[in-house]
C-alpha cells in the first residue's frame, strides 16, 4: 500500500491497486465519527455503444440503461435488499448514476467492516428476473416524470442536446420514458458483466476507519471471488464537430420567470499541450472571473436589471470538448444575451484575478477535509476525469501562472454557442 | 468538545470549542414572534445587508473582500421555527493555521461590519442596492413553482389553516414587497436590533476568551431583551372529517399530499415517540410507505412522511400518475391504520431507533448541525445528545400505538396534471 502525505492540509492518502485491478483510495479522519465509503464503476449514461465482454462486436443498448441497472442492484437473491441490510446498523445507503460513472455508497459510524464487505458483495452480484425488470419500469417512469416538471432539469438536458451532435453526453442520464420500457434483462446483464469488472472499478473511503485493517478486508473479500481478467472496455469513439447542433431554442413550462442557459462549446485539443487538469482549472478561473459574482459584468447586469442574482456557471467535459454553461433567470433575455456576446468578444483576465482565484482554490481544497462527503466526491471526480487522484492536488493551484493563462486565453475559441430558454406558458402571463 | 455560554443582557454568546474542523463557523440569529406581514420585509433586510455595506458598497466589492480573506464566506437565511421567525447570518473561514496570522480577527470584523455598518444614508438604505434586492426578492417569490413537490406542499398547508404560521409562504408576498421603502426598511432594521432575541454561535478550534472579546467588541446591540415564550404551535380545532382538495396545474407528474394534525401530545411524545413513528411510517427506504407504495406497487419513485415538530404537523407526500392517486391513498391510509392497530414488527422499531440514534451520534461531525443542536437547546431547553439517545431508546410499541391515535388526517391534497 502506498502512503502519501497531503501537504498543507496535513492529511494522509492511502492507495492500493489489487491483483484483480480494483483500486482503493483512503483518507482517514479520526476526528469525526462517521465513515463514508463509495464503490464506483467507470460506467455511466454515455457508455451505450461498446464491445461487451466475451464478444468482439460493437453493440448499442437503449438509453438510460446504466441508471436502470443502478436501480436493479438493490434487489438481491436472498430477498434481503441492501437498504434493509444497512439500516439494521443505522447506516444510510444510496447510489447515483452520472454521465461517466455509477456510484454505490454507504455512510454510518457502526458496523464498518461488515458494511464494507457487504458493499463489495452486493454490487458484485447481479440478481434480476424478467418480472423484477418489468416492475422497476413504473418506478423509473415516475422518477423521470419528476425531473420533467423541473425547469432547470429540462434546461440541463436541453442545452446538452443542442450542443453535442454525436457524443452521448447529448442524452438524458436516465433515458426517456420510451427508452426505458425497451430495456430487457439480457441488456442489463450484458452491461453489468462488461462494466462491473473490478478492473473497471474503484473504492474510496473517507472518515473514521483504520486503513490497514480495511485494505486487508477488501483484499480478502476480492480474493474469494473469481473475475475474468479484462482489458479496457472498448467503447465507441465519436467524431464530435466543433459546431453546435442548434444555436437557439425555447420551450414553455409552468413557471413565472424565464430561465436560460447559455452554452459555450470549446475544443480542448486546441488549447495547447498543458495537462488536462490545468486546462480545466484555467477554464474555470476564466469563466468565474468574467461572469461570476466578482465580475464587473455581473455588477453592470444587476444595475441594468437584466439579472438579480449571480449566474450559475456549470462545466461538463467530454474527451474532446468542454461545455461551459451560464445559467440564470432574467426578464430581459435578448438584451442579456447581447451583453454576453459582447463580453465574449473581449476576453481579458488580470494578474490580480488569478491571485484571487488561487486563494479561493486553496480555501476550497482545505475546507473540503471538514466534510467527508465532499472529500470523497472530489476523489471520485478526479479518478473519473483524470484517471487517478494524487497527493499533489492542492499544490497544483500554486503552479498556475499568468503566462500559461494568457496562452490559453489567446487560443480559446468561444464562437460556438447555443442558447436554451425556458419561458412561462403564454397564458401564465 | 467544550461548550461555553456567556449571557449578557442584550445577547448570548455560545462557543463550541472543538479541534475537529479546519474551519471556524460563526452564526448570529435574530429571533422574534412571526408576523405574516413581516416575512417579506425580513427577507428583504437579510438580502440587502449582504448586498452591500458602507465600506463595501456593492455585492462585487463585498465578494472581492471575502475572496481576499481566503474565501471567508458570508451567507444569510430566513426560516420559521413554529411561532418564531429566525433571521440568521453566518460566516465560515479557514482556521488561520491554514492561511495567515490575523485572518481570524479580520474575517470576524468584516462579518460584523457587513451586518452592523449597512449602506445607509440619512436613514435610508442605498437606493441602488435596494432596487437590485427588490428585483431578486420578486424573482424568488415568482419562482415558487420551480420545485413542484415543494409548491404542492405549500398549497396543502394553506388549506390546513386560516392564519396559523404554517400557512405562511416563506418566500414572501408580492403585495407586501410593494410597500417596502428604503426608509421603512431601515426602521425595521433598527427595530430588529432593539427588539429581537440575539444568539451568537461559534464552532471551531478557537481561543474562547479571544473570540468572546472579538464578538463583544464588534457587536453593536445593547438593549435588554424579553423572553419569547414557546415556539410550539398547538391546534385548537381538529376537523372531524378530513377535507379533500384537488387542483389542476400544467404538470406532468401529479402530487398527492396528506396533511395530519397532532393534538394533545406530551413532550416525550412530540420529541421522541413521534420520531420513531415517522421513521417507521415513511422516514426511510425501510419504511412501510416506501415498501408498499413504491416497492410492491411501483406507483411512485418517492414517497415520504416528514415532521414539522414545532408545528405539530406530519406530512406525507408522493409523485405519481393521476390515475393511481386513489390506489396510493388507500395504501397510505391502510399503513396508518396498521400503525394504530399496532401491526408493527419489533424489528421495525429497532431499525427506526438505530437510524435516529446514528443521526444523533453524528451531529458533532458538522458545524451546522452542532449549532442547530445548541440553538434548539436555547429555544426549548432541549435535551443534549446523550439524553436524547436515552429517551429514543425508551420508546415502546405501546407508546407508538397510543401516539398513532392522536395523529389525524386533516387534508388530502391532490395537485394533478394530465396522465399520458
Amino acid at each position: 500500500m502506498e502512503e502519501k502525505i497531503i501537504e498543507i492540509a496535513n492529511e494522509k492518502l492511502y492507495y492500493s491497486k489489487l491483483d484483480n485491478g480494483l483500486e482503493v483510495y483512503m483518507i482517514p479522519n479520526n476526528n469525526v465519527k462517521n465513515v463514508y465509503a463509495t464503490f464506483t464503476t467507470k460506467y455511466g449514461s454515455i457508455h451505450d455503444e461498446f464491445v461487451p465482454i466475451n464478444s468482439n462486436k460493437m453493440i448499442s443498448v437503449p438509453k438510460g440503461i446504466a441508471h436502470f441497472l443502478e436501480h436493479k442492484m438493490f434487489e438481491q437473491e436472498d430477498g434481503i435488499n441492501p437498504f434493509e441490510f444497512f439500516s439494521k446498523s443505522g447506516t444510510n445507503a444510496n447510489a447515483h448514476t452520472a454521465l461517466k460513472n455509477t456510484t454505490y455508497e454507504f455512510m454510518g459510524p457502526n458496523n464498518f467492516i461488515e458494511n464494507i464487505n457487504y458493499l463489495l458483495d452486493y454490487v458484485q452480484e447481479l440478481y434480476i428476473t424478467d418480472d423484477s425488470v418489468e416492475k422497476e419500469k413504473g418506478i423509473i417512469e415516475q422518477e423521470l416524470k419528476m425531473y420533467m416538471d423541473d425547469p432547470f432539469w429540462s434546461m440541463y438536458d436541453g442545452i446538452r442536446n443542442n450542443i453535442f451532435s454525436q457524443n452521448p453526453t447529448k442524452y438524458p442520464i436516465g433515458g426517456t420514458v420510451e427508452s426505458i420500457y425497451k430495456i430487457t434483462k439480457e441488456d442489463l446483464e450484458k452491461c453489468y458483466n462488461t462494466f462491473y469488472n473490478p478492473a473497471n472499478m474503484f473504492v474510496v473511503i473517507t472518515g473514521n476507519f483504520d486503513p490497514n485493517i480495511t485494505l486487508n478486508e477488501i483484499k480478502e473479500n476480492q480474493e474469494k471471488k473469481n473475475f475474468k481478467p479484462m482489458e479496457k472496455v472498448k467503447i465507441k469513439e465519436y467524431k464530435e464537430n466543433d459546431k453546435v447542433v442548434k444555436d437557439y431554442m425555447e420551450i414553455e413550462k409552468n413557471i413565472d420567470i424565464n430561465k436560460f442557459s447559455y452554452g459555450i462549446k470549446i475544443n480542448l485539443s486546441k488549447l495547447g499541450n498543458i495537462s488536462e487538469k490545468k486546462k480545466r482549472l484555467y477554464i474555470s478561473i476564466i469563466f468565474d472571473t468574467l461572469f461570476g459574482i466578482t465580475s464587473e459584468f455581473y455588477e453592470q447586469m444587476t444595475e441594468k436589471n437584466y439579472l438579480s442574482s449571480p449566474l450559475g456557471i456549470d462545466k461538463i467535459y467530454t474527451d474532446t470538448h468542454a461545455l461551459i454553461t451560464l445559467i440564470g433567470e432574467t426578464n430581459f433575455p435578448k438584451e442579456l444575451f447581447a451583453e454576453i456576446n459582447a463580453l465574449l468578444k473581449n476576453l481579458n483576465i488580470e494578474e490580480t484575478d488569478l491571485e484571487r482565484s488561487k486563494k479561493i482554490l486553496h480555501s476550497i481544497n482545505i475546507k473540503m477535509f471538514d466534510n467527508i462527503e465532499d472529500l470523497n466526491d472530489t476523489i471520485i471526480s478526479n479518478v473519473i476525469n483524470y484517471g487517478t487522484f494524487d497527493e499533489n492536488f492542492i499544490k497544483l493551484s500554486n503552479e498556475l501562472n499568468m503566462d500559461e493563462l494568457k496562452k490559453i486565453l489567446k487560443k480559446l475559441d468561444v464562437s460556438n454557442k447555443a442558447i436554451f430558454l425556458v419561458k412561462p406558458f403564454e397564458n401564465n402571463l | 468538545m467544550e461548550y461555553i455560554k456567556k449571557e449578557y443582557a442584550a445577547y448570548n454568546i455560545h462557543v463550541i470549542k472543538t479541534d475537529v474542523f479546519k474551519t471556524v463557523t460563526l452564526e448570529i440569529n435574530f429571533l422574534r414572534k412571526i408576523k405574516k406581514e413581516e416575512i417579506t420585509t425580513r427577507n428583504f433586510l437579510s438580502e440587502i445587508l449582504v448586498q452591500s455595506s458602507k465600506n463595501y458598497p456593492s455585492k462585487r466589492l463585498l465578494a472581492l473582500k471575502s475572496n481576499d480573506l481566503y474565501n471567508a464566506n458570508i451567507s444569510t437565511q430566513n426560516s420559521r421555527i413554529g411561532n418564531f421567525s429566525d433571521l440568521s447570518f453566518s460566516l465560515q473561514f479557514l482556521n488561520e493555521k491554514y492561511t495567515e496570522i490575523g485572518m481570524q480577527k479580520k474575517s470576524i470584523e468584516f462579518f460584523f461590519d457587513t451586518i452592523f455598518n449597512p449602506n445607509v444614508k440619512d436613514n435610508n438604505f442605498d437606493l441602488k442596492s435596494f432596487n437590485i434586492v427588490k428585483e431578486a426578492i420578486k424573482t424568488e417569490i415568482k419562482s415558487v413553482k420551480d420545485n413542484m413537490t415543494k409548491y404542492a406542499l405549500i398549497k396543502m398547508l394553506e388549506k390546513m389553516g386560516k392564519d396559523e404560521p404554517y400557512t405562511y409562504i416563506g418566500f414572501g408576498y408580492l403585495e407586501d414587497l410593494e410597500k417596502i421603502t428604503t426608509e421603512n426598511l431601515y426602521e425595521y432594521y433598527k427595530d430588529i436590533l432593539r427588539s429581537d432575541k440575539v444568539d451568537i454561535f461559534v464552532v471551531g478550534d478557537v481561543d474562547v476568551e479571544e473570540i468572546v472579546s472579538l464578538v463583544n467588541n464588534n457587536l453593536k446591540i445593547n438593549t435588554v431583551k424579553k423572553e419569547l415564550g414557546n415556539p410550539v404551535i398547538e391546534h385548537d380545532k381538529i376537523r372531524s372529517r378530513l377535507s379533500k382538495v384537488s387542483e389542476w396545474e400544467n404538470i406532468i407528474q401529479s402530487k398527492l399530499n396528506i396533511g395530519c394534525k397532532l393534538k394533545n401530545l406530551s413532550e416525550f411524545e412530540r420529541k421522541y415517540v413521534l420520531l420513531v413513528y415517522n421513521e417507521i411510517l415513511g422516514g426511510s427506504s425501510e419504511s412501510k410507505l416506501f415498501k408498499n407504495v413504491r416497492e410492491k406497487n411501483s406507483l411512485v419513485y418517492y414517497v415520504n412522511s416528514a415532521l414539522k415538530i414545532y408545528d405539530n404537523l406530519l406530512m406525507i407526500y408522493c409523485g405519481l400518475n393521476k390515475k393511481d392517486s386513489d390506489k396510493a391513498l388507500n395504501i397510505i391510509k391502510k399503513e396508518m391504520t396498521n400503525m394504530k392497530k399496532g401491526n408493527i414488527l419489533d424489528e421495525e422499531i429497532k431499525v427506526a431507533k438505530e437510524g435516529i440514534i446514528t443521526s444523533l451520534n453524528t451531529i458533532t461531525d458538522s458545524p451546522a448541525r452542532i449549532i442547530s443542536l445548541y440553538f434548539s437547546k436555547e429555544l426549548t431547553s432541549g435535551d443534549d445528545i446523550n439524553k436524547r439517545i436515552e429517551m429514543v431508546n425508551k420508546v415502546t410499541k405501546e407508546d407508538i400505538i397510543s401516539l398513532a391515535s392522536k395523529i389525524k388526517i386533516d387534508t388530502v391534497y391532490l395537485m394533478y396534471g394530465e396522465d399520458n
